[in-house]
């Protein structure tokens, strides 16, 4: 937690994390100081523990397919700096001239459509839509109506007509969102 | 009153309200006849009046008798309550109405029905009153000393209590103020504190001075017309003079945009502006406060020379930070108080109301700002003391609290309803109409002007939309009232003519702009996204998005202060949390939340994963009927027959359902109806897209930080305990539900293929199953999966269950597939990690595992608290699933 000597970086692992990821050395720096935070154990890495003992985390109804998303980009169990910033690197807003394959446009809705993806094959489900629906409706909404709202859904998106939303039609289906401001953050320098 | 008449409840509300209501007008009334037919009808003064003694006349035994003088006033008083209440209940029964309409509209209209119902019944109002005793400041609900006789026989018989500064500050401002404390207390606030702070001092500072120094200058160029000639006024010579403008631009100032607070719970923004607003709303109050006492100060001196302007000024800190340092010191030393009451806990509550109170009145004992105070107060209890106390006792101080503070309202408007309807007024329309008109710029200005200045300083832009609505919303209340009727006549000559002008700007702003704002919002909103067809897909993306965003947000910790902050919870932690609060008294929560929140995860994202991959979420239960009907109701399952539904899959989310619900009843082997996506006409299109819209915005978890909730509706869902609590039973729901699917279809193959009894062989054969993949001496099925990481998912699963559940094993064995094929195939996505996966995966994966059976075996049944067994009665038992070894070393702390 208040470790000083673990809120140290080195210069070399700062430039290593910016290159990969395209923060500045001050963002880097703060959001270290952020995975310290949230690494109870000390240990250098985070684990899903560590990040599901967030309460708004935890009740967010995505609050674990956000978990989950940290850890498919790495293995095992618990993830480092490294990886962490990388996933972080996402929601980086997209500046002009310099762009980062991270936080292009596609990489964002690529983040998008793995919240909605639960069996991850790459395709969204009438199901997977139901289930994803479910977690985020409140209390005026009948259940046939949220059925029909999927299946409509679907049919809104689905070009090829196989009744599942591939990435591309999930793509072609957001095309007029500004995605790449809704899914930026402006990291603090 | 009639439209309201819905349903049955409502009806009695009203007719009960009407009665309450017409007893109160019959008393009034019948206490004028009686005067008229006995002179010496009995008078038992009450015993706090002084001059009341000599009225005795009267000595025998009463068989009947009517003792209005002496009860009316607190009858009346109660009734009114009550009656509010039950208009509240009416009012919020009709959603078309308390979604457009502040609830501040009801309660001056009540206000005014019961004033006027008074003014008809000849009742002298508070406002004669308290220009009379304007002295005394008598505070007490008493009945007037004036003596019947002396007046004539008939004069002024029963007069409600006055509103003095004293009823007012003293009883009637604190509990409004704490309950919006308590409020307040969320990481919101304090995030975006800088901003709120600009809004609320800065922002009140800008109206007070542009609409005073403006409305002066108004009154010298002479566009307002001449003052002079009302005869309201004690001299006929009186002209405007600034610090008379200052201060009624002092009180006009006291913005109250609590009411627009439901509006944006309706357009669903986000936490922070909401904090913005709800936060400006309360410190703004304390901001007008002190000013309006600054300015009342020097309406009181004959002359203000130069120095004593430096003074005020300086005055203004020590005003306000002496009462957050009283305040801060309340708020500790009852955290230090609640720590010793584990034994006693009647007194817990006591102990945080009363600390609260005692702080507000020691600040105003040093004339510092009793409101800041008790704010301060407020929030650090909130943080320290509120989590000493035991949960019962929690939610007694929320809901006295709540109470209270929706009398104090209610008490505030009756004696609005009374002001207004009276014969006194001093009606001018140029100054009135400059009033309204400067107030609505000045609100703008201000909020466009310090917008621009946080837009440019802040990570969280405020879009236009949301700063119409702020400045739009800019509507005045109680507090305005309140402290316009406390100016001095002799002192503030124009007094009548302020108040006239004040309950104006309140009526126009609470009813036309209160009354509008929702309107121009939704057409605000339209022309915004006039630009084309909404898809609903965009909608759902959209939501997703945004959830997802404040998820990631909340992992980055994106926010302003970030190192004064860090600093201040480390120090928290580390020192204040040791010594102001029970070593147990957060690990309540806190182990709630460590305990289970991986075991939830897991069941999360695999349960409702295995239900999809298996297509039936929504199907019937199948071959379920060949589950013993004893056994399922003990797992928690609708009985057989019956269908799946949302509901049961998601529990916390209650579903609305209409008539009798068919769910398409189909086998688990069929696939969902394909055919069913027929076009559907464009009216049925927006239709169901506005249900979702509205659907999506009104989900828990968006309303948990949604904390102004003076009515206490939903109030679960501000409570993160309750949040954890259904989160955890849909866990266990779903897991249930899964394994329940993969028992069913197991028999099923198994009773057509082996053709044996189920019930006698079934738990036995699984049970047998699931020993050996948990000891690990069996051979996993699938070849693919390492066995390290089956094992690993297997103990976070293991913990979901509360017995040998059948069917579970093909549980873990689809989602540990699962999970090393999403891994396999994000690492076949890069080359270079494919050498370092098997090291990984190995390596960390089954030291993790040794270390957790080695502790496993140690350590059977740690020591359960008496709350957290309640909570996790079915989970105890269990090895302590997501304790990870080594790595819970320092982990008491805060969630």
């Amino acid at each position: 937690m208040g470790n000083t000597s673990s809120l140290l970086l080195r210069e070399d692992e700062i430039a290593q994390i910016q290159e990969k990821t395209g923060f500045t050395p001050n963002q880097i720096e703060r959001l270290y100081s952020r995975f310290t935070s949230l690494d109870r154990g000390n240990c250098g890495t985070l684990s899903r523990e560590d990040l599901l003992r967030i309460p708004e985390l935890a009740i967010n109804p995505l609050g674990d397919r956000i978990v989950h998303a940290f850890f498919q980009e790495g293995t095992g169990d618990s993830i480092n700096f490294l990886q962490f910033m990388q996933v972080l690197a996402h929601f980086r807003p997209i500046k002009k001239n310099k762009d980062l394959k991270l936080n292009s446009r596609e990489q964002k809705l690529k983040f998008a459509f793995k919240m909605y993806d639960l069996d991850s094959d790459g395709k969204i489900s009438r199901d997977e839509l139901l289930a994803i629906l479910q977690m985020m409706v409140g209390s005026n909404i009948s259940e046939e109506q949220l059925t029909s709202i999927a299946e409509r859904t679907i049919f809104e998106a689905d070009q090829d007509g196989d009744q599942m939303i591939s990435f591309a039609e999930f793509c072609n289906a957001l095309e007029r969102t500004d995605v790449e401001q809704k899914m930026s953050i402006r990291f603090l320098n | 009153m009639s439209s309201f008449r819905r349903a049955g409840g409502m009806l009695l509300a009203t007719g009960v309200g009407l009665l309450l209501l017409a007893t109160t007008a019959l008393g009034a009334v019948a206490f004028d006849f009686d005067l008229l037919e006995n002179a010496t009808f009995a008078k038992e003064r009450d015993h706090l009046s002084s001059t009341a003694g000599e009225q005795h006349t009267h000595s025998g035994i009463h068989v009947a008798s009517w003792r209005w003088d002496e009860i009316g006033v607190f009858f009346t008083f109660t009734a009114f309550v009550l009656v509010t209440g039950l208009a509240k209940v009416a009012f919020h029964h009709v959603h078309f109405l308390s979604s457009r309409i502040p609830e501040s509209c009801l309660m001056i209209i009540m206000g005014v029905a019961v004033g006027g119902v008074l003014y008809a019944a000849g009742v002298q109002g508070p406002e004669a009153a308290a220009i009379a005793t304007d002295k005394i400041l008598d505070d007490h609900p008493k009945v007037n000393p004036t003596p019947v006789h002396e007046s004539g026989g008939h004069g002024q018989p029963f007069i409600m209590p006055m509103f003095t500064p004293r009823l007012f500050f003293l009883v009637l401002l604190p509990p409004v103020i704490l309950e919006s404390a308590y409020s307040l207390y969320d990481r919101a606030f304090a995030d975006n504190l800088s901003t709120i702070l600009l809004y609320a001092v800065v922002g009140t500072l800008f109206n007070t001075f542009a609409i005073g120094a403006l409305l002066f200058g108004i009154y010298k160029l002479g566009i307002m017309g001449s003052l002079w000639q009302f005869g309201g006024f004690a001299s006929s010579s009186y002209s405007l003079t600034l610090l008379d403008s200052l201060v009624f631009s002092s009180l006009i100032s006291a913005v109250d945009p609590v009411a627009v607070l439901a509006i944006f719970q309706e357009v669903g923004v986000n936490k922070d502006l909401y904090f913005l607003v709800f936060g400006e709303s309360l410190l703004n109050d304390a901001v007008t406060v002190v000013l309006y006492t600054t300015m009342v100060a020097f309406t009181e001196m004959p002359t203000i020379r130069g120095e004593q302007y430096a003074l005020a000024v300086l005055s203004f800190f020590t005003v306000s930070c002496g009462g957050l340092v009283v305040g801060v010191i309340g708020g500790l030393f009852t955290a230090l108080i609640t720590k010793t009451t584990q034994d006693v806990r009647v007194v817990e509550p006591l102990a945080v109301l009363g600390m609260a109170y005692l702080s507000y009145l020691s600040a105003e004992l040093f004339h510092f700002s009793g409101i800041i105070s008790i704010i301060g107060c407020g929030l650090v209890q909130a943080h320290y003391a509120l989590k000493n106390i035991s949960h019962k006792s929690y939610t007694t101080v929320k809901y006295f609290t709540k109470m209270l503070s929706s009398t104090s309202d209610a008490i505030i408007f009756l004696f609005l309803g009374m002001v207004l309807v009276s014969d006194k007024h001093v009606w001018h329309t140029g100054f009135v109409l400059w009033t309204l008109l400067l107030c609505l710029i000045c609100r703008f200005v201000g909020v466009f002007l310090l917008t621009a200045l946080n837009n440019l300083m802040s990570v969280r832009q405020i879009e236009m939309q949301e700063q119409f609505i702020m400045a739009y919303g800019g509507l005045r209340g109680a507090v305005g009232f309140s402290l316009v009727v406390m100016l001095d006549g002799s002192l503030v000559p124009p007094r009548q003519l302020f108040i006239t002008a004040t309950l104006v700007v309140i009526l126009f702003t609470v009813f036309i702009q209160g009354g509008t704002i929702k309107t121009l919002v939704d057409l605000l909103h339209i022309e915004r996204s006039q630009s084309g067809h909404k898809l609903l897909h965009e909608d759902v993306s959209d939501h997703v998005i945004s959830m997802l965003m404040a998820g990631i947000e909340e992992i980055a910790g994106a926010r302003g202060d970030y190192y004064v902050r860090r600093k201040l919870e480390y120090l928290d932690d580390k020192y204040l949390k040791r010594i102001f609060m029970n070593p147990d008294a957060e690990n309540d929560l806190t182990r709630l939340f460590e305990k289970l929140t991986l075991t939830e995860h897991f069941a999360h994202l695999y349960g409702p994963v295995t239900l999809v991959e298996d297509q039936n979420l929504f199907g019937g239960y199948g071959s379920r009927e060949s589950l013993d009907p004893a056994k399922a109701a003990l797992m928690g399952l609708p009985p057989p027959g019956a269908f799946l539904r949302v509901t049961d899959l998601f529990p916390g989310v209650e579903l609305r359902r209409r008539g009798t619900l068919v769910l398409s009843s189909a086998s688990p082997s069929m696939p969902p109806s394909r055919g069913r996506s027929r076009t559907l006409t464009e009216g049925e299109l927006t239709s169901s897209n506005l249900t979702l819209r509205k659907a999506l915005k009104n989900t828990p978890y968006q309303r948990f930080h949604y904390k102004h909730n003076r009515n206490l509706i939903d109030d679960d869902y501000q409570e993160l305990r309750d949040h954890l609590e259904r989160r955890l039973l849909t866990a266990r729901r779903i897991t249930h539900m899964a394994a329940l699917r993969h028992h069913s279809a197991q028999s099923a193959i198994q009773s057509s293929g082996a053709n044996s009894s189920l019930e006698g062989q079934d738990p036995e054969f699984f049970g047998q199953r699931r020993r050996q993949v948990v000891s690990g001496a069996t051979t996993v099925p699938e070849e693919c999966v390492p066995k390290q990481q089956y094992l690993t998912v297997n103990r976070e699963l293991e913990g979901v269950f509360p017995e040998d559940l059948p069917g579970m094993n093909a549980i873990f064995t689809r989602t540990n597939r699962r999970l090393s094929l999403a891994r396999q195939r994000s690492n076949d996505a890069s080359d270079a990690a494919n050498k370092s996966l098997s090291d990984e995966v190995a390596g960390p994966a089954s030291l993790h595992v040794l270390q957790r059976q080695s502790r496993i075996s140690e350590s059977p049944n740690p020591e359960v608290n008496e709350t957290e067994e309640r909570l996790l009665s079915p989970y105890h038992t269990l090895p302590n699933v997501p304790q990870r070894g080594s790595r819970r070393g320092s982990s008491e702390s805060e969630v």
